[in-house]
């Protein structure tokens, strides 16, 4: 018989460039590890400097949970904290809730207008947040000639609503636009209200949306600094205002870094837990 | 969905050209007047402020705004996509978990991140304290450094980029790899020529959300770059402190219109607002 | 439909909760500038809330007042910018008869007050009572081999010429415009109050010879504590800020910092005011009145790193002759940093105070120390 020859792979020209491989995964992998590291790094430093018992920031004197334990006492820090809860949970109910109807409202435009209100909307999102605190705070000046001691908590949540809106908006919509139309004829024909078919039949399908433009309100509005600072005023601090006011000096109370430790500790139990009554509910349901 | 929902909208019209367009168009004018604050110093139009560009230090700050923003922008996409693509990849149940996680840093305050970050980027830190304990004696003074400021930047705003790639990366059907490697492409070819462009959308959201916050933020080049380096956002800030709306709204003014520019280029490209989530 | 009443109305409640019925009183004032163990004795003895609010130049002080977003009821400028205020009618008057321990002649101020304060001309002292005063140094870092020589030896003229500073000294320069340019102006002897373009081309050069390591405020005296910075152009108060914090933990012969103060320097003096629209006039009468006691002004300043402006708290301070070693160290360094006037002399008060200047010249100030910074 005669011998063919048999034909590699290579000569369809692969290469398996096993090395080459084996490099590029190193590398790849190093950069994953070090990143990871450079996103966990400062609030390894915090975790740290909140079990140190000095407050001065480059010494490690020795363990001491105190801060823990003394958390609350300060009462500047401790307000703060209450202020932030109060500003972000009032305005990521308020966003969410009339930012859904908003959605809804504007899903029912005609396209000329949907498009124009979309690209508005865009806006609070992309500006600097510098610009949006001095605007903010120029036309909330306007009306100090009415009410002089206007800022504080009001012009606050406003600022908060204000900025918190549009990603409710852009979460919600995508949600409705996914919706089958015939949902919302089918109600009105079996005689609903449409007011009434929009919470009964409307809301529930869209769930999901409504839920991640909650959660992403809720994070850009607890985190929020610089706008925060230019729309506050007469004494009604939040947690960030009072973070850039201490930072560096003898009045940043180490509680803060108790804080910031427990509270991410904390979140993250909750995620794990969730997610582990997620899997058992799933094996059950197996 | 129903007409009856259209007055819905209305009213959030009104709101925004009440608190979004209008304080842009009273900045605007601001440019062209004196004052001190919002009270009018000299009356009559001016364009004496427009001087205020032709300074070293302001043509510096937008060389410099640019330039973070630019090379932030690339970094967080090289990394944010390595991270985005392996835990796509990975063989964890619950992969959006895994994400949260990684996000998780963003939710402590972002002030006490740079501080802390601040910190170890000096010659004599905390954790240099406890490791010379152990014997390891090292120290970086990259604090005041533009590459302080810029390791700052990417900690902060990588992960904005990872999400939206993540996203984006959900999305693609798996059948057109499987299809592309069906084909004979070899794995390389096939995330540079399906996986990679169909990911694009993702990495072009995470780069806007990335660039325009280092492009106008002033808190931390400030404080990582220990006043030594100056953005345009330190500018605008510095101006509103100092009374000078003036100069202040012209800087603040040219940032949005690179912030139109990226509106206007985001409109192309999304009409119905879905790109940006 | 039902749970979203309860939520909003829950939310509403919480609001409510978020207004205390104690009556409050707004400060603002300067970071690290106030013993809070002294502001709970007030809260305690007066049941006010007091909530301090931190500027960190005199600018921040006059833009925050001006611009009303919120209206403080006490502020601690420094005088220069008091003089603007009062110019811009912002400031009403104290009413004297509220404060009980302002007794010019039984519980004096220190010959150095009295002196800034008829610098300051007629009707200054009706609008401000004073704070805390003194004057600006080069604070320098003694581990740094030769540092220390070079700045007593030569002053002003090794701040700003590298050439005479030991290699790879780290200078820092207080962020402050106004005073960065009065820094530059001390050094080439000339007043720091001058208003001409010729000066600030003066001044320029000067800074651009120096490439600094750090512009800050309260940052500078930690860098220098920390072995993070060698020198620095602050004021003379955070230097003994500082010193009483690693008295704490260190003797006096340890400390590895020190200030020198040229001849050349500013002077300056915070006081207190109060802005027109206040609404807690008496609350405010009240915390300066409270401050004046001689003993809450010592405890004051034994956190405080500045000069008590009352004579009472001042001997109380320096005449310690006993054997705890902070409370001796505390009396020495005022004695030597803050030395009363010799008897007779002219001036009261070493340093010159700075003068309000016109608002486009400041803000060509604030150019030109930019564009040093861009280098």
């Amino acid at each position: 018989m005669t011998e063919y020859p048999v034909a590699k792979i290579e000569d369809y020209g692969y290469k398996e460039h096993r090395f080459l491989k084996a490099a590029w995964k190193w590398v790849v992998n190093i950069l994953f590890a070090g990143t990871i590291l450079l996103l966990y790094l400062p609030s390894l430093v915090i975790a740290l400097q909140s079990v140190n018992d000095t407050s001065d920031l480059s010494v490690f004197n020795k363990f001491d949970f105190s801060a823990y334990v003394n958390m609350f006492k300060d009462e500047a820090f401790a307000n703060s904290v209450k202020n932030t809860f109060i500003v972000t949970l009032s305005s990521t109910l308020i966003a969410t809730v009339f930012g859904t109807l908003i959605a809804v409202g504007i899903n029912s435009l005609e396209t000329k207008k949907r498009r124009h209100i979309i690209l508005l909307n865009n806006i609070p999102v992309l500006n600097a947040d510098i610009v949006t605190g001095i605007s903010l705070m120029l036309i909330f000046s306007l009306f100090l000639r009415i009410f002089p001691y206007l800022f504080g908590l009001s012009t606050l949540i406003l600022a908060h609503v204000f900025f918190t809106f549009p990603y409710v908006i852009l979460s919600v919509l995508p949600k409705l636009r996914e919706l089958d139309p015939n949902y919302m004829d089918a109600a009105t024909d079996l005689g609903m209200k449409p007011y009434k078919a929009l919470f009964k039949v409307i809301v529930p399908s869209i769930k999901s949306g409504i839920f991640s433009g909650m959660l992403l309100a809720f994070t850009i509005s607890i985190d929020d600094f610089v706008v925060s600072y230019f729309t506050t005023g007469n004494g009604y601090d939040n947690l960030s205002i009072w973070i850039y006011g201490s930072i560096g000096r003898k009045s940043l109370n180490p509680a803060v870094y108790a804080f910031s430790t427990a509270l991410t500790l904390l979140t993250l139990a909750i995620l794990l837990a969730v997610n582990f009554l997620r899997l058992r509910k799933g094996k059950k349901n197996a | 969905m129903h007409e009856e929902f259209r007055k819905l909208a209305k009213p959030y019209l009104v709101w925004l050209y009440l608190l979004a367009v209008l304080p842009a168009v009273v900045m605007f004018g601001l440019i062209f007047l004196d004052t001190e604050g919002v009270v009018i110093e000299t009356p009559g139009i001016t364009l004496e402020n427009f001087l205020y560009l032709a300074e070293p230090s302001v043509l510096k700050a937008f060389y410099n705004s640019f330039k973070f923003a630019i090379l932030t922008t690339l970094l967080s996409a090289v990394f944010g996509y390595i991270v985005a693509y392996k835990v796509f990849r990975s063989r964890f149940r619950n992969k959006f978990l895994i994400l949260v996680i990684l996000i998780l840093p963003m939710w402590s305050n972002m002030l006490l991140r740079i501080e802390a970050l601040g910190n170890i980027l000096e010659r004599h830190n905390i954790i240099t304290d406890l490791l010379s304990r152990i014997g390891i004696h090292i120290g970086v003074n990259l604090k005041g450094t533009e590459a302080g400021v810029l390791i700052g930047l990417v900690s902060t705003y990588m992960p904005f980029m990872i999400l939206p790639i993540y996203t984006a990366l959900e999305k693609i059907d798996f059948s057109l790899e499987e299809a592309a490697l069906d084909l004979g492409a070899t794995g390389l070819q096939k995330f540079w020529k399906v996986v990679f462009p169909l990911s694009l959308k993702g990495v072009v959201t995470g780069g806007i959300l990335v660039f325009l916050p280092s492009l106008s933020g002033f808190a931390i080049p400030y404080i990582l770059g220990k006043g030594n380096i100056i953005l345009i956002g330190n500018l605008i800030e510095q101006n509103f402190k100092e009374m000078n709306y003036n100069a202040g709204s012209l800087l603040a003014s040219l940032i949005l219109i690179v912030i139109f520019a990226a509106l206007l280029a985001v409109n192309r490209v999304d009409k119905e607002g879905e790109t940006l989530l | 439909m039902r749970k979203l009443r309860a939520l909003i109305l829950f939310l509403f409640a919480l609001a409510l909760a978020g207004c205390s019925e104690r009556p409050k009183l707004l400060l603002l004032n300067w970071g690290e500038y106030i013993n809070e163990e002294a502001v709970e004795l007030f809260e305690k003895e007066y049941g006010i809330d007091v909530i301090i609010n931190i500027a960190d130049s005199n600018e921040m002080f006059y833009s925050k007042i001006v611009s009303g977003t919120t209206v403080y009821d006490l502020a601690i400028p420094s005088e220069y910018i008091i003089e603007k205020m009062i110019q811009k009618d912002l400031l009403q008057k104290f009413d004297f008869s509220k404060l009980t321990n302002y007794d010019r002649e039984e519980n004096p101020f220190l010959p150095g007050v009295e002196g800034i304060l008829s610098s300051m001309g007629e009707g200054f002292a009706d609008y401000a009572v004073p704070y805390f005063w003194g004057t600006f140094g080069l604070m320098y870092n003694k581990k740094k081999a030769g540092l220390e020589e070079a700045i007593r030896g030569y002053g002003w003229d090794a701040f700003f010429n590298p050439a005479l500073l030991p290699a790879g000294t780290r200078v820092g320069m207080y962020d402050v415009p106004r005073f960065a340019y009065a820094a530059a102006l001390f050094a080439s002897g000339l007043s720091p109050n001058l208003e001409s373009d010729e000066a600030l081309r003066t001044a320029e050069a000067k800074l651009k010879s120096v490439k600094f390591t750090e512009w800050g405020t309260d940052t500078l005296k930690k860098g220098i504590a920390a072995n993070n910075l060698d020198l620095a152009f602050v004021y003379t108060g955070d230097f003994l800020d500082m010193l009483y914090i690693k008295l704490e933990t260190n003797r006096l012969e340890d400390i590895t910092f020190d200030i020198y103060i040229p001849e050349e320097t500013i002077a300056f003096m915070d006081c207190f005011i109060i802005p027109k629209k206040t609404r807690h006039v008496d609350a405010a009468h009240l915390f300066v009145d409270f401050f004046l006691r001689p003993e809450i002004a010592y405890l004051n300043a034994s956190v405080v790193g500045y000069c008590t402006p009352l004579r009472a708290s001042y001997e109380m301070i320096t005449s310690y002759a006993g054997d705890d070693p902070w409370l001796s160290s505390w009396a020495y360094a005022n004695r030597k940093y803050y030395p009363l006037p010799e008897e007779g002399a002219e001036k009261q008060f070493s340093g010159t105070p700075l003068s309000n200047l016109d608002k486009n010249f400041l803000r060509k100030i604030n150019i030109m120390v930019n564009n040093v910074k861009a280098g």
